[in-house]
């Protein structure tokens, strides 16, 4: 059989084509079984990645900053010293929030979460305090969320989060239109792959979710794309990054009004709500903090030029963004850290009202919110104290109500219980009925009489 | 049919004076040693425009390549800059 010349072409192009297309099949195919080899899957869950220890010299662009800093993250992912091998000799505290608690710049030893360690009773009862940090800069209460629903990884006696400041900026920036983005962070998989380093792999199989998702080669291209369009956000080692987002800030635009916030607040309001039920219900009692920031009226030009936050879509990346201006800002934030106290209030969760404890001074923030090494033992000082009551009663022996507290383990002295108000930092403003209520979250058998 | 006299020819001409080719390769040293791969490769390109047929192995190689590529990138960049503050 003879073939015209244009059929021959026509089917060289076919097999051509079809050789191709099989040529990158098979490479697509022995790539992911490579990758699978070499980068072999996480089964476990971690909050920041294990072992990681890098060494920062921001000094010169952060004040108050003692250099250089070292950023040392232990072999199960969290920012602090390694676990005690005797699980029962360790009363272990973890620390949530974002950039504030993962207190990037500054050095492991100057940190407020190892300073809480550092001054609470070094013993409770026979056992060593543990003090754990996975904050990470950007997470947000839709994070805590995440990470609260595997808190078994790291199996805590108390939580403490400091709360409200990615919720409130996050919602600035996509300025109330960008609803978009509001869709994505409903998606699980993403919030646990933005609030852990590491995520176990899902099977190709699963049903859930498109399959090419799962694959190496789409998460590796994903991480290339995101390098390429987030570079403004690398923070560098010498907090160079900080200066160029400070320069985009005070070539930025100004306005004095932010967008409204309600329908925010409201979602804050939910996914905290979340938050205290899923403490509660792993038995370990959650502590909530407010966020402190720098930003108020009256601000001079040298502490402006600190700021870099609070702009509106991708600040960091486009000249001549919107920002707003401290007094707005400041109202905002304290709008989020109201609805945070109504919360605690309402769940009678123990709170501490840390934006209310921290002077607004560049004593104390480098920049917007940011703590230097005096803010961060001032903070320190004022956690420990609101912990160390909540400790205090295991060292009494003895003395104690009926039936073992799921969270410490262990009945509680009736004679500690007006220490254990001091926790409860809302008791001014509670009704006599709601004191008792916050009393009893931390002693669930305490009867009636007497209090 | 197989021609033995060409078969006998080339045998003759792989084993004359060993020593003086070992010479020979030892001489051209490093740029024998820089230009070999490249030597590979076009070796391989004149065998696939000849045959046409390996079309599907050049594909292979160059997909693999980038992904080796990207890869690698990927390390870097989780090397040089492990901290993104990302706004969510």
């Amino acid at each position: 059989m003879f073939w015209s010349a244009k059929s021959m072409r026509i089917r060289q192009l076919i097999s051509g084509t079809l050789s191709i297309l099989f040529g990158v099949t098979l490479a697509m195919v022995v790539a992911e079984v490579g990758f699978r080899i070499i980068l072999p899957n996480s089964r476990v869950y971690r909050a920041l990645t294990p072992n990681l220890e890098v060494t920062f010299n921001a000094q010169a662009y952060a004040k108050g900053v003692q250099g250089p800093a070292v950023f040392k993250v232990n072999s199960m992912g969290v920012r602090g010293r390694e676990w005690s091998r005797d699980r029962a000799s360790e009363y272990r505290i973890l620390c949530l929030g974002g950039s504030t608690t993962e207190s990037l710049l500054n050095d492991q030893s100057r940190i407020w979460t190892t300073l809480v360690e550092h001054k609470l009773k070094q013993q409770i009862a026979g056992r060593d305090i543990w003090v754990g940090n996975i904050g990470k800069a950007g997470l947000a209460s839709a994070h805590h969320v995440v990470q609260l629903k595997h808190l078994d990884i790291y199996d805590p006696n108390l939580v403490v989060a400091l709360v409200g400041s990615s919720d409130f900026i996050s919602h600035l920036k996509q300025d109330s239109n960008d609803t978009h983005s509001r869709d994505a962070i409903e998606d699980e998989r993403l919030l646990e792959e933005e609030a852990f380093a590491l995520v176990p792999d899902r099977p190709l199989l699963d049903p859930l979710g498109t399959w090419y998702k799962k694959t190496r080669i789409w998460h590796l291209g994903s991480e290339l794309s995101q390098f390429v369009s987030n570079q403004s956000q690398f923070q560098d080692r010498d907090g160079l990054s900080l200066q160029r987002w400070r320069a985009m800030r005070a070539a930025g635009k100004r306005s004095s009004v932010i967008p409204p916030v309600e329908a925010a607040l409201d979602a804050y309001e939910l996914r905290l709500r979340q938050m205290v039920k899923l403490a509660d219900n792993f038995g370990a009692p959650i502590v909530l903090m407010t966020q402190p920031s720098i930003w108020r009226a009256g601000l001079s030009d040298v502490e402006k030029g600190q700021l870099w936050m609070g702009g509106v879509g991708d600040f960091r990346d486009v000249p001549g963004s919107l920002y707003y201006e401290p007094e707005a800002l400041e109202r905002g934030m304290d709008a989020f850290n109201q609805r945070l106290l109504k919360v605690c209030q309402d769940t009678h969760t123990p709170c501490l009202d840390l934006a209310k404890a921290i002077p607004k001074s560049t004593d104390y923030f480098y920049d917007d919110e940011h703590f230097t090494d005096k803010g961060q033992e001032l903070i320190a000082s004022r956690v420990a104290e609101a912990i160390q009551p909540l400790l205090e009663h295991r060292t009494i022996e003895g003395q104690v109500s009926e039936g073992p507290h799921p969270a410490f383990g262990h009945p509680l002295p009736r004679e500690r219980v007006p220490d254990l108000l001091q926790v409860c930092f809302l008791a001014e403003s509670l009704k006599p009925g709601s004191v008792l209520r916050c009393r009893r979250s931390f002693i669930p058998n305490l009867d009636t009489p007497g209090l | 049919m197989i021609d033995q006299s060409q078969i006998a020819a080339a045998h003759v001409a792989s084993t004359a004076s060993p020593l003086k080719a070992a010479k020979k390769r030892k001489g051209s040293g490093w740029a024998t040693r820089l230009i070999s791969p490249f030597e590979t490769l076009r070796e391989f390109t004149q065998l696939t425009r000849r045959t046409g047929r390996s079309l599907w192995l050049v594909s292979m190689m160059i997909v693999l390549s980038l992904l080796a590529v990207l890869l690698v990138v990927i390390q870097v960049i989780e090397y040089v800059a492990p901290f993104v503050y990302t706004i969510f």
